[in-house]
């Protein structure tokens, strides 16, 4: 244990002193998390997946407009912030830069155009026909230039319904007040003309509902927070293969493990000593992904990552990803004969399989070739196994789980790495 | 009581893959303990094999090894614990300092915690870098870091010495540092096992010299003794007739 000890220290120290190796183990995780995270949180903003920003101007100032800006605050995806009318070309301006999603515009007099419309309309005057009316001034719609078409009649069609639904409650309103108006002149009790009486009131409510099934399946697909933060300190983790590699294949070219050889204790204990300091080194680098994704994430308006409703488990999850990144770094430090072949072969490994392993595009976004190829990446393992436990809820020890993969791939690799190490020392 | 010889081998062999002939062919030897044994041979021609089985690095197609009354073998770690070996490379971290290599390798040899400052200080004065001893590797010379390379192996101070060429490449003063102390270490006890190119090296330190060629053993002496059995007037001479001038490698 001592000589186990004494190795992982020997490695913490000479990786504190290559300033390159700390760079690629702690920074580029770090800011890859950030920019990437940053980036898909923008997308999905651009494609209607998060809320969206939109501003409202009340030129009518009556309660039509504050029936209809209650309306759009009932839907859950629309966040509305409502200026003052002399706000106008900011507004406009604020939503051509990209700041907002969408500038709506009441104009004045619209809730009494429609009433002058309807008593037209009622009257059979020229409403009937409609055709010679002067048209109902429009609500306007200005949108950030950079917003998808798809997400434009997204939001368009959100909008629409809000105000159709107070189009509806005003003209039955409407209706209401002409009726009673009528039936008083006929000599009827005002007693009897409340809205109630005249069974108005449930016409206003929605009848027919749609109702959007399958929230179990939504909730599989993470959020940009809960993909990027497990899937870039993957990353990261599976990076660590480089150092480690690269370390024990100076050793063996230095003469070093020459030198192990005949000391009286197995080699098999330096692997060991090597595995306990990359697996430090591992748990580091989570932490530092962890606090981006917890503490600095909130700050640049992004939701926080937390691993409150598994801690003890998502810690279980990268010790077993980290054991195979070590597994798979001392392996790559055995086959290859330079330190070109370990960081060429290394990082192109790694990158392809954090590409086929849902690390830069979630899997449920590939094509079905390849989210079937996803399942023999190792980043996909770890992947899964935090998704499973984050948002899932499922077990950690399931059958399917990606831990017993990753455990399995570390035995597989660190027992090849000795066997096929032993000969050529 | 007798003491049992540093090393006794009988009918050492060791054929690697793909050769025509076997590195170590049917090699046997006796060393006693407490000298400076030169092991002299061409490029190709065993040496290195030889140091390889003796300390334990492989093991051996047939044949049999005794290290100080007993049996080596690769796993045996009783026997490893009393055997320093010095590798022909600086088998050391160039981003450590000196100190700290010494340190690191003196604990992996189990050195205990009391005795660990002392012994590493013993070895930094023993290669002359007490002033240099917290510098970083990669800002020593050549003869420096050999001499460091050699210090490793004295760490858990050893019972038998094991060293290959180790004054390759080294300026004259690092050379006779290095001499001076190994004639040191033998006057106090210490086996060393040592090859080298350098006849007059050879020929100048050891107690007994074994000239291998074609992994045999071919003449084992004194060096004046072969000088005198062959009539050469140095070693050198006794070298070339033994093993011939063609290229071994």
């Amino acid at each position: 244990m001592n000589r186990i000890c004494t190795v992982a220290a020997k490695e913490l120290l000479l990786l504190r002193r290559d300033l390159g190796g700390m760079l690629v183990l702690f920074l580029m995780p770090a800011v890859l998390v950030l920019i990437i995270t940053l980036v898909q949180q923008n997308v999905m903003e651009l494609t209607g997946e998060q809320r969206s920003r939109l501003l409202f101007i009340d030129e009518e100032q009556g309660d039509l407009g504050r029936a209809f800006q209650a309306a759009l605050a009932e839907d859950s995806f629309l966040e509305i912030h409502s200026w003052p009318p002399q706000r106008r070309a900011e507004a406009l301006a604020a939503v051509q830069d990209g700041a907002y999603t969408a500038c709506l515009i009441l104009p004045a007099g619209t809730g009494k155009a429609l009433r002058t419309y309807l008593e037209e309309s009622l009257e059979g005057q020229s409403s009937a026909a409609g055709a010679e009316a002067d048209p109902l001034p429009p609500l306007t719609v200005y949108f950030d230039p950079a917003m998808l078409p798809a997400f434009r009649s997204g939001v368009l069609g959100k909008v629409k319904m809000a105000f159709g639904r107070v189009e509806m409650a005003e003209k039955i309103d409407f209706i209401g007040t002409y009726l009673t108006r009528k039936l008083t002149a006929l000599g009827i009790p005002a007693a009897y003309l409340s809205e109630q009486e005249l069974g108005l009131t449930g016409l206003k409510q929605d009848l027919l509902e749609v109702r959007e099934q399958g929230d179990a399946i939504s909730e599989v697909q993470p959020g940009v927070v809960q993909q990027n933060v497990p899937a870039w300190a993957l990353f990261g983790i599976f990076f660590t293969v480089l150092p480690l590699g690269g370390a024990l294949l100076r050793e063996r070219q230095s003469g070093v493990w020459t030198r192990f050889m005949s000391m009286p204790f197995s080699p098999f204990v330096l692997l060991c000593g090597k595995v306990v300091a990359y697996l430090l080194v591992c748990f580091l680098q989570f932490l530092l992904i962890y606090a981006i994704g917890n503490q600095l994430f909130p700050l640049l308006g992004l939701p926080a990552f937390s691993i409150e409703a598994a801690p003890a488990q998502v810690l279980f999850i990268v010790c077993a990803a980290s054991l195979a990144a070590c597994g798979y770094g001392l392996l790559l430090g055995v086959v290859c004969n330079s330190y070109e072949q370990v960081s060429m072969f290394g990082s192109i490994s790694i990158v392809i399989s954090a590409a086929m392993g849902g690390i830069m595009v979630p899997v449920y976004a590939m094509p079905p070739a390849l989210q079937r190829l996803s399942g023999f990446s190792p980043l996909n393992w770890g992947l899964t196994a935090f998704h499973d436990v984050l948002i899932r809820d499922d077990s950690l020890w399931s059958t399917e789980s990606g831990i017993f993969r990753l455990l399995l791939f570390f035995l597989c690799s660190i027992g090849l790495a000795w066997k096929m190490a032993r000969p050529r020392w | 009581m007798t003491r049992p010889p540093a090393i006794a081998i009988e009918g050492l062999v060791k054929a690697y893959a793909g050769q025509e002939s076997p590195a170590v062919n049917g090699m046997s030897l006796v060393v006693p303990q407490g000298i400076l044994f030169g092991l002299l041979g061409a490029n190709g021609a065993g040496k290195s094999t030889t140091l390889a089985l003796l300390c334990g690095l492989t093991g051996a197609d047939s044949g049999t090894m005794e290290i100080l009354g007993r049996r080596m073998l690769p796993a045996a770690r009783k026997v490893k614990q009393l055997l320093g070996f010095v590798p022909q490379d600086i088998a050391l971290y160039e981003h450590l300092t000196g100190r700290e290599n010494l340190r690191f390798f003196a604990r992996l040899y189990g050195v205990g915690r009391k005795q660990l400052p002392e012994r590493v200080d013993f070895c930094l004065h023993l290669a002359g870098l007490a002033p240099r001893a917290d510098q970083l590797l990669a800002t020593y010379s050549g003869g420096m870091k050999r001499r460091l390379n050699l210090a490793v192996g004295l760490l858990h101070e050893p019972e038998i010495l094991f060293l290959d060429e180790p004054t390759v490449g080294i300026d004259a003063q690092s050379r006779q540092l290095i001499h001076t102390q190994l004639q040191h270490l033998v006057g106090q006890g210490l086996t060393i096992v040592y090859t080298t190119h350098y006849m007059e090296e050879a020929e100048q330190l050891c107690t007994l010299v074994a000239i291998i060629d074609q992994g045999k053993i071919v003449a084992m002496d004194t060096p004046q003794g072969l000088m005198a059995r062959h009539g050469c007037r140095n070693l050198e001479e006794c070298f070339f007739l033994l093993t011939g001038k063609a290229l071994r490698d």
